[in-house]
């Protein structure tokens, strides 16, 4: 209940100072468009050439289109801002702050801040999601929504995790400002459904780094394609990396040595 | 001049080297072509996609990530801090156009970058033996001097999108507009003859295409003589007009800044 209040603090506050730049607000919800057009284009001309991309047909393909843009807009909503407060606060040694408050530090830092506007991603992704799904003609049934909802916790729980561990690298690598953005070279592939790939690259992004549980079994849930072992394995890596990132990441801050005094 | 550009070069290239890890990083996140090599790819798999064997988008897609990495621009982050900041003025002071220290600077990464890319090119030709081009001395010549059109044509368009930021606060939006349009028409997508017709029609003129997929095409075989002079004549003229509209964009620009007086 404390950190529900807290939280909504938080929040509140990174509404209010948003909300001063309105015209930026307003560039960037256009932006988000733009970008989910683009996506939508460069589906479409693979589509001029084809029935099926991966065993996927177009609808099912904006399925996962959207659910990246969604994904997308989680990460730069909610993680994004928060990594990059705690890289600079070990830097300059500010995250004696973050240790000494009477608050759950992992709590802090990765839940500090937000920036609201890049939600809109998250709500055009759900309004695509429901496009593609009238193109389809398709009422999902209640379990295949129940299981949806379920593969999309399990989605952001993955990519919570993934994204704590890199943050938790940071008390070793503090001159390395950019190496967060490797994760951003595998979420690229998870753009289109993962059955485009073959072999080794497959393995690595369904077993290694699992991205094809962010994007592409989510819309197998909902359209009712995925079978048991998946969904298993899928909340099995959601179970996984969340006690292993919460692990690492208490490992790692028994590293800090904050800054030389 | 010349001498000038040596010592700016040895600078940016012992930077370069101090931040050696974060420019593998930035280097290693380029994955979109490969993303996209493995969407064509599964799609030949049952047999060509108008034309394009599985073999002919390895080779168009590995290409087009070397023309990706060799033409890579990130000059408006440091432009537009700097003019925020003021710290432009600095610059202002030495006896040389800012433009040179810029453009030494991403010279140097140039330079550097080929020695870690020569061993991902060996991989790469030792998974895909099949990956062929059309090597003429002639097409391998234009290659070369197309691949510098790229990269200067990149560089002038974003460094002026960068001196807005004299102007409007959202110069770093308009410059992601102009990126987006640069993977969309410049052959990232698709290579531009799987778009409808009336689109690579006009696609072809574009300044995208010369920033992107032109040298890839030279050596991919599939243009006519023809079709190779025309481009290159485009090619130049987009060359000169990225120069020129930098110079107007640059005095009206620098008027602005002074009367800041920042």
């Amino acid at each position: 209940m404390r950190y529900l209040r807290l939280l909504t603090i938080f929040y509140k506050y990174s509404i209010i100072s948003e909300l001063e730049y309105r015209v930026e607000f307003l560039a960037n919800v256009f932006m988000s468009v733009f970008w989910l057009a683009w996506a939508i284009v460069s589906v479409a001309i693979f589509f001029l050439h084809t029935d099926e991309i991966g065993d996927w047909t177009w609808p099912e393909v904006l399925m996962v289109v959207a659910l990246f843009t969604l994904f997308s807009g989680v990460m730069e909503a909610l993680l994004r801002p928060n990594v990059g407060a705690v890289l600079d606060q070990v830097r300059d040694g500010t995250f004696d702050f973050v240790l000494t408050k009477p608050v759950n530090a992992q709590f802090i830092a990765s839940l500090r801040n937000i920036v609201v506007w890049r939600l809109s991603d998250v709500v055009i992704g759900l309004g695509l999601i429901a496009y593609a799904l009238a193109q389809m003609h398709i009422v999902p049934t209640v379990g295949q929504v129940a299981l949806f909802a379920l593969m999309l916790l399990a989605a952001t729980a993955i990519v919570y995790s993934l994204w704590l561990m890199m943050v938790s690298l940071a008390f070793w690598f503090v001159k390395l400002d950019n190496f967060t953005e490797l994760f951003y070279g595998f979420y690229e592939a998870g753009r289109y459904p993962v059955t485009i790939y073959r072999g080794f690259a497959r393995a690595l992004l369904t077993f290694v780094v699992p991205i094809a549980f962010v994007t592409t079994f989510p819309a197998s849930a909902l359209l009712g394609r995925i079978d048991q072992p998946m969904t298993l394995l899928g909340l099995a890596f959601a179970i996984g990396l969340f006690i292993l990132s919460n692990r690492f990441w208490t490992f790692a801050v028994g590293h800090y040595s904050s800054a030389s005094s | 001049m010349f001498r000038k550009y040596i010592a700016l070069l040895r600078l940016g290239i012992a930077a370069m080297f101090e931040y050696r890890a974060s420019m593998l990083i930035w280097m290693l996140i380029n994955v979109m072509p490969l993303v996209m090599l493995a969407v064509w790819f599964s799609m030949a798999e049952g047999g060509p996609v108008a034309g394009y064997t599985q073999s002919d988008f390895v080779s168009y897609y590995l290409l087009l990530a070397f023309v990706q990495q060799m033409t890579t621009v990130w000059v408006i982050y440091e432009l537009d801090y700097e003019i925020r900041h003021g710290d432009l003025s600095i610059k202002l002071l030495h006896p040389l156009n800012p433009l040179h220290d810029y453009l030494s600077t991403n010279l140097a990464d140039k330079i550097l970058r080929p020695f870690a890319l020569i061993p991902l090119a060996v991989a790469a030709w030792l998974i895909f033996p099949t990956i062929h081009y059309h090597l003429t001395p002639l097409r391998v010549a234009l290659f070369v001097v197309a691949l510098a059109a790229a990269w200067f044509i990149r560089f002038m368009s974003q460094y002026i999108f960068g001196l807005l930021a004299f102007w409007v606060s959202d110069s770093m939006t308009l410059n992601d507009i102009w990126f987006a349009f640069t993977e969309m028409l410049g052959g990232m997508i698709a290579p531009l003859d799987l778009f409808p017709p009336q689109v690579a029609a006009v696609a072809n003129w574009l300044p995208f295409r010369f920033m992107l997929a032109f040298p890839v095409e030279i050596v991919s075989g599939r243009l006519t003589s023809q079709d190779l002079a025309a481009g290159a004549a485009a090619m130049l003229f987009w060359v000169v007009l990225a120069f020129v509209v930098y110079r107007w964009v640059w005095r009206r620009g620098i008027r602005q800044f002074s009367a800041f007086g920042a």
